[in-house]
């Protein structure tokens, strides 16, 4: 792809993304509502995943990251390995708002900054991921996956990684694996030269200093942020917005107390 | 949303070793459906496979587009993603391997999804090549002469 054949697809992918970035934030809005139905999880889970293979593709480093974490934490809410809370919500929220402020600065030509390591941290730790400095440098500036096996794989079958969004040859052919031993050796050979690969790296890596958990000003963010859409319903007028606004500024608030019983039980 | 362009003038004249697809007299002259939702990807696509000398391609927004192509048409090759609104990749290759008139026809699923247990589905489900995203035309190309030469049961 050359440069102007890049211009222009930038171009598409931009127009594009942004479209997918308003759909995302009407669709969260009904998460902050509290409603959660499948189709709306799968539906914000796709956008996300959408922006991170442009992204990818397009090479934007760090509009990739963003995604991928962001699609991760989705994954993991649809699939109900972790549930809907007014704190997660507002992370994705967070998540969508530092993606448009990225597509923003590219559409503007301008430098696009890497997501906070505050809100990086808690996507990591939403999404799974919570590791340590050392590996992260270790394994590329991009977040892995849960499935880190894969990723090794592909490293390892590409002799090393060259950047962090680069270098991720195909994973395998399939036709030929269609009876089970066959799909046996094609298990062997993703796994097992990756699992070994991963403990190698583990063993090689200092202890893991874990993402810590929220801290009391990011929950006041939170409720600051309920707060001034509290505000401008008001000046609507509209009562049934400001009921449902004030329902989730109930959920927020016994989200904190339980926070922090649980850290008060704990004895700090 | 088909909109194949006329072949490339190289690609007819392009004498290529290489086992071509049936009612293909070149590898560059199969006929290609790439099947995927976002319209810069769909892009991106094409252009690395014109860039390859592949110009036989055809587009469709997501599966349930794609079969009423497959019927209508020859293909020689799906290239589908995976995460679409109607009708993913995975169900497409499900149809595609469930339908005596269209079992025969190689199905590459690129994707960014590189969890395990996508890939795994999609290898129980009779793929015949997974590509993770970001990926290169170099990795394409490879895929493409793999399904092509490499088994004679697809010419």
């Amino acid at each position: 792809m050359d440069a102007n054949e890049h211009e222009g697809i930038l171009a598409i992918f931009l127009a594009e993304a942004e479209d997918i970035v308003k759909g995302l934030f009407a669709q969260l809005e009904e998460l902050q509502y509290g409603y959660d139905g499948q189709r709306i999880l799968d539906d914000i889970h796709r956008g996300f995943h959408t922006l991170y293979g442009g992204a990818a593709v397009l090479e934007l480093v760090e509009l990739t990251e963003c995604a991928r974490l962001s699609e991760r934490v989705m994954d993991r809410l649809r699939t109900r390995r972790i549930a809907l809370s007014p704190s997660l919500v507002s992370l994705i929220v967070g998540a969508t708002s530092a993606i448009e402020v990225m597509l923003s600065r590219l559409i503007n030509h301008q430098t696009v900054n890497r997501i906070p390591d505050e809100l990086r941290g808690r996507l990591l730790k939403a999404a799974g991921q919570a590791i340590d400095e050392s590996k992260a440098k270790l394994e590329g500036s991009a977040p892995r996956s849960g499935d880190a096996l894969l990723d090794v794989f592909f490293d390892a079958a590409a002799g090393g990684r060259s950047s962090a969004v680069n270098a991720r040859p195909a994973a395998t052919s399939g036709r030929a694996l269609q009876s089970d031993a066959k799909l046996n050796t094609l298990l062997d050979s993703l796994y097992s030269p990756a699992t070994s690969v991963v403990d190698k790296k583990l063993k090689s890596a200092p202890a893991a200093a874990r993402v810590s958990e929220p801290q009391i000003s990011d929950l006041v963010s939170e409720l600051a942020w309920v707060r001034n859409r509290l505000m401008g319903f008001r000046a609507e007028s509209e009562g049934d917005k400001l009921n449902k606004a004030l329902a989730y500024l109930d959920l927020v608030t016994q989200d904190m107390e339980r926070w922090l019983q649980r850290h008060q039980s704990g004895g700090q | 949303m088909s909109d194949e362009r006329s072949p490339d003038p190289f690609a007819s004249t392009d004498v290529d070793s290489d086992s071509p697809a049936r009612g293909a007299s070149s590898l560059r002259d199969i006929r290609i459906l790439v099947v995927e939702d976002f319209a810069t990807m769909r892009r991106v696509m094409r252009n690395l496979l014109n860039d390859l000398g592949y110009a036989r391609i055809s587009e469709a927004d997501d599966g349930s587009v794609a079969l009423p192509m497959l019927h209508n048409q020859h293909f020689d090759l799906v290239i589908t993603d995976l995460l679409m609104p109607e009708m993913g990749g995975l169900e497409l290759l499900r149809v595609i391997r469930a339908d005596s008139a269209l079992r025969h026809i190689p199905v590459m699923i690129v994707t960014a999804d590189a969890q395990r247990e996508k890939i795994l589905a999609a290898a129980q489900a009779g793929v015949d090549a997974y590509i993770v995203k970001p990926f290169t035309a170099a990795m394409l190309e490879s895929k493409i002469r793999e399904l092509f030469c490499t088994n004679t049961s697809k010419i």
